[in-house]
């Protein structure tokens, strides 16, 4: 069991009223989950991811990774952002490079790993380009080396594709599939917040799904639809419908 | 601006009050019955210069922002204006004032005419601003909406200008008492030109020997100063949030804002009157070709007598000075470099103190909430008005040396640290967490995180503190007191000199355009790039 | 000349998603899966008919052989066979010969804005260079240093 997330709560405070965002979330991470956390918006997904990753705490429960309680800077699990995220005044290689240097790892290996990893997402030839310079997808392509680059146990994305025009993120997503699918590429377990169903269904092989506020785990199913998936197949569109009867 | 920084204003001055009164023979000292009088005075000086750097600019903005022909020549201009030292000007000004209106009244002019430059210049940029940034979508509505003459300049243009005429008001008013008290002390030093003003009553005071009077007159600036934030200004900016295109309503919790219904009236009501007028004499000039041509030839003539006249004055004095240098003349390349040290001196002392001082407070939202309002009011006081006590201080210890630092000091830390400040806290979120779940920390995150992010920042910051300090050091380097005169080697000191001590006009022109150029020299060569860097590699995305 | 207004991953998203059509779809219905007008994804048609991978009859978009096969194929090799198809895009082929011609084949950004003024008749003359020199760098034929603003011809691997 990679992950453990243990009668999860958490509360804000907001105008002196107090407010409960998620309500005693509980499930675990195996190896190869690719799990994909749906819900309708300010169901708390967002913050759920956060408190997994260990940039929140949440109000009661624990996160325990590999047995430990999660820690933000655990090298073993890397984050990917909605909105890229990327240091203005480096360049590709230098933005990956930057979490290597973060672990420890010398010069000279930080830039064979990062060129490796470049070359893993398709982003050769645009190693010394700033971001300033790259279109939506290069950049989340950019996030996505980052996080492989530090291979991570568990990759945690935070609605990686809602910013990107839909035939790019078309693109992107197949390839992540791709990367998911090679045996000698981290990581070992994905989880990934989206609000779009469909993308969860052609992304995923478990879906849970959070209620409304005050988020609680309403359903936690596993796709059973063979790779590659296609949109177009009347099973797929089974498993979406059967993901958005449980979301209302 | 919290109800605290007005407690902290008010148990100042009453402080000061009663140290005065403590010492109660000084009740009879005219200048503390005369203080509503002089602080009346200095407020009437800086309200005039502010409504003419207001016109100037809205007609200066406005022809700069539609006319692209114009535009090529008159923001160039206005750059070299904003780059020249304020406080170079005014011993000249006064000259120049003087001899064609004499005795007080010449210098009051000198005087508006000196705040009116602190002001206007980033008015006028703040206009041309607001004018070519207006989105597109509601140019196109306006124009779907048919909107000419003064309504489109009531409902589109001016409005357009509001929120960054309020902020750049804000900031003018700033740097305006900073002029303004300099002003008042530099003539306190002659009699024949003394205005009695906040400025000149700090000087007198501490002349004196009154340090507790000084206190009171410093700490009668300071209400002055917060008055007008928490009655005008916080209110003002509330109402001028409305005309961002992104309004968001969003009222800090606690925070006080004053009803301002009357201002905004009147503001409401001169605007509609200004644009009104605008628009009639422009509809007056559009309609009757007759007019128009005969407006467009004389204005012609008269731009042209007006450019004449000036570039022959200049020329000629320019010419008589370099026909003939007078004596000083050769000091001044030295003189250039001793002043150039003393700031950069100062500058690194502020960079050393004001980068980790931003960097806690803007990561440690406690620390912030309550060193924040002792800064802000601490740097609403102008550098200037401590100068008198600084003098005395050091005097005592026989080093001015160490004061003119001090001062320079205190004229750039501001600019820097508030800067700095707004560069830190521009690291977003997102650049946050992935500082925190890479485990980029310590020094790594200094160096490739936090000291680039402040980059930007760092670079406006000390272009608005270089340009601080030159001003600061035409008074820091020359003090009279008591009847002696005090001086430090440097440009501001052969400036001064060659106002008060000797006139000597060929030597103001010389010494103005030596300094001018220094910093248009300093300005192409270091500060631009380093812009341009910033503008570029550095800049955070939203 | 016209040149398509569109990023290589776009035109690769495109390919997937008629790949999951079976190979041929209609445009418009194209469209409205992706929620985007027909005017939208036409760039798109464009870009993938410029470099080989569909042809376009009747309103129907058909994926050619060399798409399907490259949709086969895993990230690294399909980098192998964009670098051949963007070679022989006509206005990239021309850009290389000026390059290579060049002092120390390079050359600056004004000069590459005024070639390409002379193919392609626009206002946004930024957006076409910033999209050709996409396609470009994806192919790893010519790069480009945003500093010193100027193209240069990337090494062959």
């Amino acid at each position: 069991m990679l992950t453990e997330i243990r009668n999860v709560s958490k509360t804000y405070e907001s105008d002196g009223n107090k407010i409960l965002a998620l309500d005693n979330i509980n499930f675990e991470v195996e190896d190869n989950d690719f799990i994909c956390i749906v819900g309708p918006s300010g169901c708390g997904k967002s913050t759920l991811l956060r408190i997994i990753v260990g940039l929140e705490k949440p109000t009661s429960g624990e996160v325990f990774f590999r047995g430990e309680l999660i820690a933000a800077d655990n090298p073993k699990v890397a984050m990917v952002f909605q909105n890229f995220a990327l240091f203005p005044w480096f360049t590709v290689k230098e933005n990956i490079k930057l979490a290597l240097e973060a672990l420890g790892i010398g010069e000279k290996e930080q830039d064979e790993i990062a060129g490796k990893y470049i070359k893993a997402v398709g982003l050769d030839g645009f190693e010394r380009v700033y971001p300033r310079e790259l279109s939506g997808g290069m950049k989340q392509r950019v996030g996505f080396a980052r996080a492989l680059a530090v291979e991570p146990v568990l990759l945690c994305m935070d609605e990686p594709f809602s910013s990107l025009d839909a035939l790019t993120s078309q693109n992107l997503k197949d390839d992540l599939l791709m990367l998911w699918a090679e045996k000698n590429m981290p990581p070992d377990a994905v989880i990934m917040v989206t609000h779009n169903v469909e993308e969860a269904v052609y992304l995923a092989n478990r879906i849970i799904i959070l209620s409304a506020r005050p988020g609680k785990v309403m359903a936690d199913l596993k796709i059973e639809l063979t790779r590659p998936r296609n949109r177009k197949d009347p099973e797929f569109y089974r498993w979406v419908d059967k993901v958005y009867s449980l979301i209302v | 601006m919290k109800k605290g920084h007005f407690i902290l204003a008010v148990v100042f001055f009453l402080i000061a009050v009663t140290f005065a009164f403590y010492f109660f023979d000084y009740v009879d000292f005219p200048g503390l019955s005369l203080i509503p009088y002089y602080a009346a005075s200095s407020f009437l000086r800086m309200s005039l210069a502010y409504f003419f750097a207001l016109c100037f600019a809205l007609s200066y903005g406005y022809v700069a922002a539609t006319n692209k022909r114009a535009r090529s020549f008159m923001l160039p201009f206005l750059d070299i204006l904003q780059s020249i030292p304020i406080l170079g000007f005014f011993p000249a000004a006064v000259l120049f004032f003087i001899s064609h209106i004499h005795g007080r009244p010449g210098v009051e002019m000198a005087a508006i005419f000196l705040i009116f430059t602190s002001m206007a210049w980033n008015l006028a940029f703040g206009v041309y601003e607001s004018l070519t940034t207006i989105p597109k979508e509601i140019i196109e509505a306006a124009n779907s909406f048919g909107l000419r003459g003064w309504q489109r300049l009531e409902k589109l243009t001016i409005p357009a200008c509001v929120p960054k005429l309020v902020y750049n008001s804000i900031i003018s008013w700033s740097a305006g008492w900073f002029f303004l008290v300099a002003s008042e002390i530099i003539s306190a030093g002659s009699e024949n030109y003394k205005l009695p003003g906040i400025g000149s009553f700090l000087i007198e005071s501490t002349y004196s020997g009154k340090l507790a009077l000084m206190l009171v007159g410093l700490s009668v600036l300071i209400i002055i100063i917060l008055l007008l934030e928490l009655f005008i200004w916080k209110p003002m900016q509330s109402w001028a949030d409305r005309f961002n295109y992104d309004y968001r309503g969003e009222k800090k919790p606690g925070e006080f804002i004053f009803n301002i219904s009357i201002i905004k009236r009147s503001f409401h009501f001169i605007f509609k009157v200004f644009s009104r007028v605008m628009v009639s004499l422009y509809i007056i000039f559009h309609k009757n070709k007759i007019v128009k041509a005969a407006a467009k030839y004389s204005g012609y003539l008269a731009l042209a007598a007006a450019i004449g006249y000036i570039l022959y004055l200049l020329l000629s004095s320019v010419a008589n000075v370099f026909l003939d240098l007078p004596a000083g003349a050769y000091s001044i390349p030295l003189a250039i470099a001793y002043s150039f040290l003393r700031l950069g001196a100062a500058y690194i002392i502020c960079i050393l103190w004001t980068i980790p001082v931003a960097v806690y407070i803007a990561r440690n939202k406690k620390a912030s909430s309550y060193l924040m309002p002792i800064m802000e009011v601490t740097a609403s006081i102008p550098a200037i008005a401590l100068f008198p006590a600084m003098v005395v201080i050091f005097l005592r210890y026989g080093n001015l040396e160490f004061a003119s630092i001090l001062l320079v000091l205190l004229g750039m830390q501001w600019y820097m640290l508030f800067n700095l400040i707004a560069g830190v806290k521009s690291i977003s979120n997102d650049l946050e967490n992935v500082a925190l779940s890479y485990g980029i920390k310590g020094k790594l995150y200094w160096k490739k995180v936090i000291l680039p992010a402040m980059f930007p920042s760092f670079v406006t910051g000390s272009i608005t503190a270089w340009g601080g300090g030159w001003n600061t050091l035409i008074v820091a380097e020359y003090i009279t007191f008591n009847g002696t005169t005090y001086h430090l080697f440097g440009i501001g000191y052969l400036l001064d000199r060659a106002t008060f001590e000797s006139p000597d006009p060929g030597m103001v022109i010389l010494s103005v355009l030596s300094m001018s150029v220094t910093i248009i020299i300093l300005n192409k060569l270091v500060w631009q790039p380093l812009y341009r860097k910033a503008l570029t590699k550095y800049k955070l995305e939203v | 000349m016209i040149f398509p207004k569109v990023t290589i991953s776009e035109i690769i998203g495109l390919l997937e998603a008629v790949n999951d059509s079976g190979g041929v779809e209609d445009a418009a219905r194209l469209a409205g899966d992706f929620d985007l007008e027909l005017d939208e994804i036409l760039p798109s048609i464009d870009g993938a008919e410029l470099l080989g991978f569909v042809t376009v009859k009747n309103g129907n978009i058909e994926l050619t052989a060399d798409a399907k096969m490259f949709l086969e194929m895993g990230i690294r090799e399909r980098k192998k066979i964009i670098r051949d198809k963007v070679k022989g895009v006509e206005l990239i082929k021309e850009l290389r010969n000026k390059l290579l011609k060049s002092d120390e084949q390079r050359m600056k950004k004004e000069d590459v804005i005024k070639f390409i003024n002379n193919c392609i008749s626009t206002n946004d003359i930024e957006s076409y260079f910033r999209i050709i020199i996409n396609w470009t760098r994806h192919a790893g034929l010519i790069g480009y240093n945003s500093d010193a603003e100027e193209i240069c011809l990337m090494a062959e691997k």
